[in-house]
């Protein structure tokens, strides 16, 4: 398009940016059910449950933005291949994105930015992720060998690369799921950070019976019928065990720090698992054209990191740091929200969260806050489960949230929610969403 | 009166299809057996599926591909070619056209009842030809069904109506190829239980008079239907026109519509056409 004068590219000011619904494969353990399923084939089959949910088949939308952590070579080009799989129309555009387990409510801050701009006025934001088919590459010597072959010019030149191959060089390299800084896991880091804030294992225990009670019952009352479309054989999240008890979970060994003090184990930390999630998002123009209710709307979204590898801060603490930043732009305070949904990677993780905001030392010198930030009444916490019970494909836990969220809002029919993900290296995406 | 026989377990396709094919002719009588072979409460096998759908293109979905059930259904379609009262031998027909019906999607984890028969028997120009019909049924309802005709070539009549697909030339080139590997037959017959010989190595070709080992054609459609899988109408009917084998190796080339709902796979030569589908969804009739 020409660029001339008094041709406003967008309006004056941003415009409201709706949460339309989302849908989602029931997440499954690793190795399991979706054993067999690609990244591609877990994206692919939850943007057509979106499409034929809100009739998207031959439409072009604004933008699909989706990533995912553990990504083959090949899908380079992930979401796009995925659209042009789908019944979209051919000619929407997309992207891929990562921010480690941030990627998903990432996807969602940065096509709700598009919208609130003017620059599109509808698009899908969304996750896959699955530890069942993981990326492996050659060892860095082989990969050094073949493209010397490559450049290798007489015969004579590639017998001498090609017996310069030594077994070791054959092992592959498989993802870690530890800090490359570090060397430590996600979950090392944070049986650290649990024990500088003397989280108890009884405390871990039963935010994990909650997050199962929560979302056994959800499920239950038929919250999840258009928000989750069954795959390959599943109708609902298989790690969900809603008859846990803290007495079962007690019985479990720690799997994460050491000795005496360590609390994390295998039931109050997330298992490896597969899935994907989508979200459709719109302005409101493009919500009534369609005849679609917006569910909620998204206010806002806000990232930060913390240095875990020089400086005092644990791994998963960032968005202890992004919330307040976030509540100040709006002048909110934790009380005002109806709703909280606080992605848990490890109960820990959730628990050092609260303690952290209801602590007025902490909240003064590391915050800049005049005193606490304030404390989150239970009943308001992750109502309808969260990871611990429904698993944690990396990528698509933000579509989840925020599908989620927006649901719950909508039922109530008023009120304000909050999102917060951490995210490795450090970093964590929080937002808001808005009762429509 | 019609003979419904319930196979239960799963009949190996090799074995009935090396006993058959020592018989080599087909039976005298002119007519088919009157016999419903039948399977129920058939489940889907994942792994499977999903090394079909790798290799044809087809996203692992909620929904099987619509050529899957024809897979699923190949080791009744081998025990009904291989009873002694089946006219035609078991390698040797020419698979000439396919048309399959769905109603709605047929899910991954749906219990499947499938219905195998042959009718049709009747006059080509190259010889004779029968269907062989294959109904899918879920909950009792019938909502797969697909119609194979295949040629036994002999004495034909030329007065016998053709077998044509609509015309390819409208159909424009666009910029798909796809190279076919050598091993694509072996590897169909993988994830297919199809091992006829003509389409897993030229030596095992060449006693059926193909040079090259040929693509199985069930593979071609399936790769057409997997690239505009996402142009598929919710209930349809598709329609496939076997013109001509692709030798393997070779690379071939896709023309289309512009839709996906019609489309030729040629090869490299301007003259050669491989196969020609068309697809229409239910509401604009067909």
């Amino acid at each position: 398009m020409p660029c001339c004068k008094g041709v406003a590219v967008s309006k004056s000011s941003p415009r409201r940016v709706a949460v339309l619904g989302g849908n989602r494969v029931p997440f499954a353990r690793s190795g399991g059910p979706y054993a067999k399923a690609t990244n591609a084939d877990l994206l692919t089959t939850t943007l057509d449950g979106l499409v034929a949910r809100f009739g998207l088949a031959g439409e072009r939308l604004g933008e699909v933005v989706a990533g995912a952590v553990l990504k083959h070579a090949r899908d380079w080009n992930l979401t796009r291949e995925c659209v042009l799989g789908t019944s979209l129309d051919a000619t929407t555009p997309a992207y891929d994105l990562q921010q480690a387990c941030g990627t998903g409510l990432e996807a969602a801050i940065l096509v709700a930015n598009k919208i609130a701009l003017g620059q599109i006025d509808s698009g899908i934001a969304g996750g896959t992720d699955t530890a069942s088919d993981p990326p492996m590459a050659l060892s860095d010597e082989l990969r050094a060998v073949l493209l010397r072959l490559n450049r290798a010019k007489s015969p004579m030149d590639r017998a001498k690369v090609i017996a310069s191959v030594r077994p070791g060089h054959l092992t592959p390299a498989v993802p870690q799921n530890v800090e490359p800084r570090t060397g430590m896991s996600m979950g090392e880091h944070m049986a650290v950070t649990a024990k500088e804030w003397g989280v108890t294992r009884e405390a871990q225990d039963e935010l994990a019976v909650a997050s199962h009670r929560n979302l056994a019952a959800a499920y239950d009352r038929g919250f999840f019928d258009d928000l989750v479309t069954p795959y390959l054989g599943l109708s609902r999240d298989g790690n969900l065990r809603p008859d846990t008890t803290v007495e079962k979970l007690a019985s479990l060994a720690p799997v994460f720090g050491r000795g005496e003090g360590a609390t994390m184990t295998a039931g109050n930390s997330t298992p490896l698992t597969d899935g994907a999630s989508a979200v459709l998002l719109s302005s409101a123009d493009w919500a009534a054209a369609h005849g679609i209710s917006p569910l909620a709307w998204f206010v806002d979204g806000q990232a930060a990191a913390v240095d875990y590898v020089n400086g005092a801060d644990g791994l998963l603490t960032a968005p202890i740091f992004a919330v307040p930043t976030l509540l100040a732009r709006h002048g909110l305070t934790l009380a005002d929200f109806d709703f909280v949904e606080i992605h848990e990677a490890f109960a820990s993780t959730v628990l050092v969260t609260l303690a952290a905001w209801e602590d007025e030392s902490f909240c003064r010198e590391r915050l800049g806050l005049p005193g606490a930030l304030g404390s989150i009444d239970r009943s308001k916490l992750n109502v309808n489960g969260s990871s611990l019970a429904a698993g944690h494909p990396f990528a698509a836990t933000g579509g989840r949230i925020v599908a989620s969220l927006a649901k719950m809002l909508h039922e109530k029919g008023s009120g304000l929610g909050l999102i917060s993900i951490c995210a490795a290296g450090g970093q964590g995406v929080v937002a808001i969403l808005e009762a429509a | 009166m019609t003979t419904r026989l319930v196979v239960t377990g799963t009949p190996d396709p090799l074995w009935l299809a090396a006993r058959a094919a020592l018989r080599r002719k087909g039976a005298q009588t002119p007519e088919v057996p009157d016999v419903s072979l039948e399977q129920h409460g058939l489940r889907v096998d994942v792994d499977r599926l999903a090394a079909y759908s790798a290799l044809c293109g087809f996203r692992l979905g909620s929904g099987l591909p619509v050529t899957y059930p024809l897979v699923l259904a190949f080791p009744l379609h081998v025990a009904l070619m291989a009873r002694d009262d089946f006219p035609f031998p078991i390698l040797g027909a020419v698979h000439l056209v396919n048309r399959i019906t769905w109603v709605r999607p047929v899910l991954v984890d749906e219990p499947l009842s499938l219905h195998v028969r042959a009718e049709g028997r009747r006059a080509h120009r190259k010889g004779q030809v029968l269907d062989l019909v294959t109904d899918l049924h879920v909950d009792g309802a019938r909502v797969w069904h697909s119609t194979s005709t295949y040629l036994l070539r002999g004495t034909g009549d030329p007065n016998a109506p053709s077998i044509e697909p609509p015309p390819v030339a409208d159909l424009s080139l666009g910029p798909v190829r796809w190279r076919v590997d050598a091993d694509t037959g072996r590897r169909y017959a993988a994830v297919s239980g199809d091992r006829n010989p003509i389409h897993l190595s030229a030596l095992s070709a060449r006693p059926f008079g193909f040079r090259h080992a040929i693509a199985h054609g069930m593979w071609s459609y399936a790769r057409v239907m997997a690239h505009t899988a996402a142009r598929m109408p919710f209930a349809g009917t598709s329609t496939v026109w076997f013109r001509a084998p692709i030798p393997l190796p070779s690379t071939v080339r896709l023309a289309t519509d512009g839709s996906g709902r019609q489309v030729a796979l040629r090869g490299m030569d301007d003259r050669t056409v491989h196969l020609v589908t068309a697809t229409n969804s239910f509401d604009e009739g067909h």
